[in-house]
């Protein structure tokens, strides 16, 4: 189980959001409309949210709960805050979209391939197993530090790589258009989802 | 004249030292492959009435403490009085370099961005429009080729306004919980400055940045952190994410033609996981094979003319005076004619390799190796560097993320003949017995510094920190860049060790002009005789130490020119394993107490070279018994 996938993190980030600006309650074949994932992977995120005490489902009607409501408003004014924050230099409508990027803190196009990623049936598996061809990252497992070197190099869930070649000790692979190699004991940390299969 | 200090920063082969060439002229400073540069070095510029300061700092690819460059340049953005920052950016790979920018923003210090590689990037299809960029964050920026000085004078008008830059650049604003954490760790920062960049900095928990906290630890930490667990890489990915955004909202990427470069096909080959080893042993041989061709050249002409130099002193008399004058002159001729050719040689084709991009790949491929020792595969380059000379290599051990590594990759120093080393095996071990008699000398390092590697593994069970590196793309040296380099590599060999092997010939005359060798034989007999030696042999052993050049010529002096008939072959091998496996001088000591403190480098230098002189008498034992038998 990926329960800490950085996809349905954002998923459920998406639904919290979405229930509060529709003044919390909505049916689910809205919010299937508004995040394009795939079904059963919007029921995963709604389980969880569920599970963990956020929204009450009824057949095909999804409420806040009373927690939900808070952590939603905390998800929502966050998003209004990025959206003032890039208004003045982008239209009304294009602050909103960027804000629904930032506030997941990645690019527009990783967080399509994220939301891509979930319609597939396979759930990614190790860097290491994965010998070539075109990824998704999903997921990094790491220490902060660790994780900030990643980043800093521009190595994040969402992103595209592609291996090129498999070392007896590492991998080497592209990334926006740069070499990386990455010793083993990293790539078994890192989980990605074929590109081509889909 | 009015006086201001600049850093340069920037991520790995970002371009930063060719920057730097072409801001200050011919006086160079080293580039940094994941290598050797960890301390900060300066030049100055006039730029009308004012004289700027650069300091470049190491390549890093942002502001976090794992590793010994990033602390030190962590260091200098934040305690160093400094007047503003130069941050090279690569065109080529924006998103990673605003990353860096926006952090560094962060510090609320004058920035003035450089743009490097735009014309790539153009060729590539990428058109960024800076303009924009300068605007949302409030900061200069210049597009700049160090190679064609384009954009250099701008550049250098820029930082003459350097009053002028605004101090209130873009700020990244994170999520209320983020926020909430900063503002409440700011209290409690001790500190009038740069409050939000030690908050930021303790939440991304750098131990180094505790220091401004009272009782030097976070109050009511669980109040902090609980509404946010993972507070630290979201503090990664907010900068990231708001990087990418600028970065692909002002570039436009028109065509993107897929060619097959001939970098790839070089990649292909060199990182082949069969022809990759054997390409980078085969390249190592070709170099050691040059260095040792042209080294001996150089070294004969040197040589000779050294020899002219000293018998012309000689003919002005025999006196005491002159004997020990005489003997001064012979160290420093042997330090110049010996050394320094195959020294120089040395940095210089690494020097070549490193600005190619060709050592990375080389590090890939023998961090198989490293790793089965158990050092991590950055330590390949000190590694290396200690072929060279010792003193320098320990220094470059800071590429390490820890002290320990550092501490355990510079113990196999003691194994890894210097060029001075490598001058008594040839000159002396290979010149009087013959070339195997040279080989088995190498052959008894390594295997015995196998046997200390797997023993040290298995005794400390040590994990090296696995390698994450990018892989630079090849790129054609500038000659005057890697002469510069590998000049500033050498200048302690020039400054410290040439003087010392004088003054050490000196002494050595004044030691024989007033008999006083004697005196100092006889206490350590013991050690000759362990080792099977002519008590006489402690003198080039012991001058060894303080000087590995001295090594040669004084068990020339000690024993007479006729070795062959005062050592047997087997005395040859064994004095040769005693003098050159350990701790090799007294300057690599001094390095190693600079480095790891004096119990540490004490601790080592006498257990390594007891190691060496009971290997040696060991052997010794063992193929005099062996042969007596038959």
């Amino acid at each position: 189980m990926k329960e800490d996938s950085e996809i349905l993190r954002i998923v459920k980030e998406d639904i919290l959001r979405i229930l509060i600006e529709k003044n919390g309650s909505v049916l689910k074949d809205y919010i299937a409309d508004e995040i394009k994932v795939s079904k059963s992977f919007m029921d995963k995120a709604i389980t969880q949210l569920e599970k963990e005490g956020l929204l009450e489902y009824d057949k095909n009607n999804i409420k806040l709960s009373n927690s939900g409501k808070f952590k939603a408003l905390d998800i929502l004014e966050k998003h209004l805050k990025i959206e003032q924050y890039f208004k003045g230099i982008k239209s009304q409508k294009q602050a909103h979209k960027i804000s629904h990027i930032i506030e997941h803190y990645i690019s527009e196009e990783v967080i399509d391939n994220l939301k891509k990623i979930s319609t597939f049936k396979n759930k990614g598996d190790s860097l290491i197993k994965f010998k070539n061809g075109e990824a998704f990252i999903t997921n990094m497992k790491s220490d902060d530090k660790l994780f900030e070197r990643y980043v800093s190099m521009g190595i994040i869930p969402g992103e595209k790589i592609k291996i090129i070649t498999e070392l007896p000790n590492g991998l080497i692979f592209k990334i926006k258009g740069k070499k990386i190699f990455i010793a083993r004991e990293y790539a078994e940390q890192i989980e990605v989802l074929n590109y081509e299969k889909s | 004249m009015k006086k201001v200090k600049f850093l340069l920063i920037g991520q790995p082969n970002a371009g930063k030292s060719s920057l730097l060439n072409a801001l200050i002229g011919s006086k160079v400073i080293m580039s940094n492959y994941p290598g050797t540069t960890v301390e900060i070095t300066k030049g100055k510029k006039k730029i009308g009435n004012l004289e700027v300061e650069f300091s470049d700092t190491p390549g890093i690819y942002s502001i976090s403490d794992r590793s010994e460059e990033e602390k030190v340049t962590e260091m200098a953005i934040f305690e160093k009085d400094i007047d503003g920052v130069v941050i090279i950016c690569d065109a080529c790979a924006l998103e990673r370099s605003l990353y860096m920018v926006l952090q560094i923003l962060e510090a609320d210090i004058p920035v003035i961005i450089a743009l490097n590689f735009v014309e790539e990037a153009e060729k590539k299809g990428i058109d960024i429009d800076y303009k924009k960029i300068e605007d949302i964050l409030k900061v200069p920026i210049v597009p700049i080729n160090p190679l064609t000085k384009r954009g250099i004078g701008k550049l250098l008008g820029q930082i003459a306004k350097y009053d002028e830059l605004p101090t209130q650049s873009f700020k990244i604003e994170y999520d209320d919980h983020i926020e909430t954490a900063i503002r409440k760790i700011s209290k409690q920062i001790d500190n009038p400055r740069q409050k939000r960049f030690i908050a930021l900095r303790i939440l991304e928990e750098d131990k180094d940045f505790y220091k401004y906290l009272e009782d030097n630890k976070i109050k009511n930490i669980d109040d902090i952190i609980s509404v946010h667990p993972k507070i630290a890489k979201d503090i990664a990915v907010t900068r990231y994410g708001t990087a990418a955004y600028i970065a692909k909202n002002f570039t436009k990427i028109t065509s993107l033609k897929k060619e097959k470069r001939l970098e790839d096909k070089i990649d292909k080959l060199l990182l082949n996981s069969i022809w990759g080893p054997i390409l980078t042993f085969s390249f190592f041989i070709l170099m050691f094979g040059i260095i040792l061709y042209i080294g001996n050249l150089i070294q004969g002409y040197l040589l000779g003319a050294s020899e002219n130099l000293i018998s012309y002193f000689s003919q002005f008399g025999h006196s005491i005076i002159y004997t020990v004058l005489g003997q001064g002159l012979t160290g420093l001729s042997i330090g110049i004619s010996i050394a320094l050719p195959y020294i120089f040689l040395f940095y210089l084709l690494i020097g070549f390799v490193e600005d190619t991009g060709l050592l990375t790949r080389f590090i890939i491929n023998t961090e198989r190796l490293t790793k089965k020792i158990g050092l991590p595969g950055k330590s390949f380059i000190p590694l290396l560097l200690g072929i060279g000379c010792t003193v320098p290599a320990a220094r470059a051990t800071r590429v390490l993320s820890s002290k320990k590594e550092q501490f355990r990759a510079a113990s196999f120093f003691a194994f890894i003949p210097c060029s001075s080393r490598i001058a008594i095996i040839m000159g002396i071990v290979g010149f009087y017995g013959g070339a195997m008699l040279a080989f088995y000398v190498y052959i008894t390092l390594v295997i015995f510094g196998l046997i200390y590697a797997f023993g040290l593994k298995k005794a400390t069970n040590a994990t090296p920190e696995p390698l994450l590196l990018e892989l630079p793309v090849y790129r054609k040296p500038s000659i005057k860049n890697v002469f510069s380099k590998s000049w500033i590599r050498m200048k302690d060999f020039v400054y410290v060790v040439i003087p010392l092997l004088m003054i050490f010939g000196i002494i050595y005359g004044i030691l024989d002009v007033t008999n006083l060798t004697e005196s100092i034989v006889n206490p350590f007999a013991f050690v000759t005789s362990w080792l099977g030696l002519p008590n006489k042999t402690i003198i080039p052993l012991m001058f060894g130490f303080l000087q590995k050049d001295l090594t040669g010529p004084m068990l020339l002096s000690s024993l007479g020119s006729d070795i062959p008939s005062a050592l047997t072959s087997l005395q040859l091998y064994t004095f040769g394993v005693a003098s050159t496996l350990g701790i090799p001088c007294i300057i690599a000591l001094g390095m190693f107490i600079k480095e790891f403190g004096f119990k540490k480098a004490i601790t080592i230098t006498i257990l390594m070279n007891l190691y060496g002189i009971i290997i040696a008498g060991i052997i010794w034992r063992i193929i005099s018994f062996v042969g007596n038998m038959f």
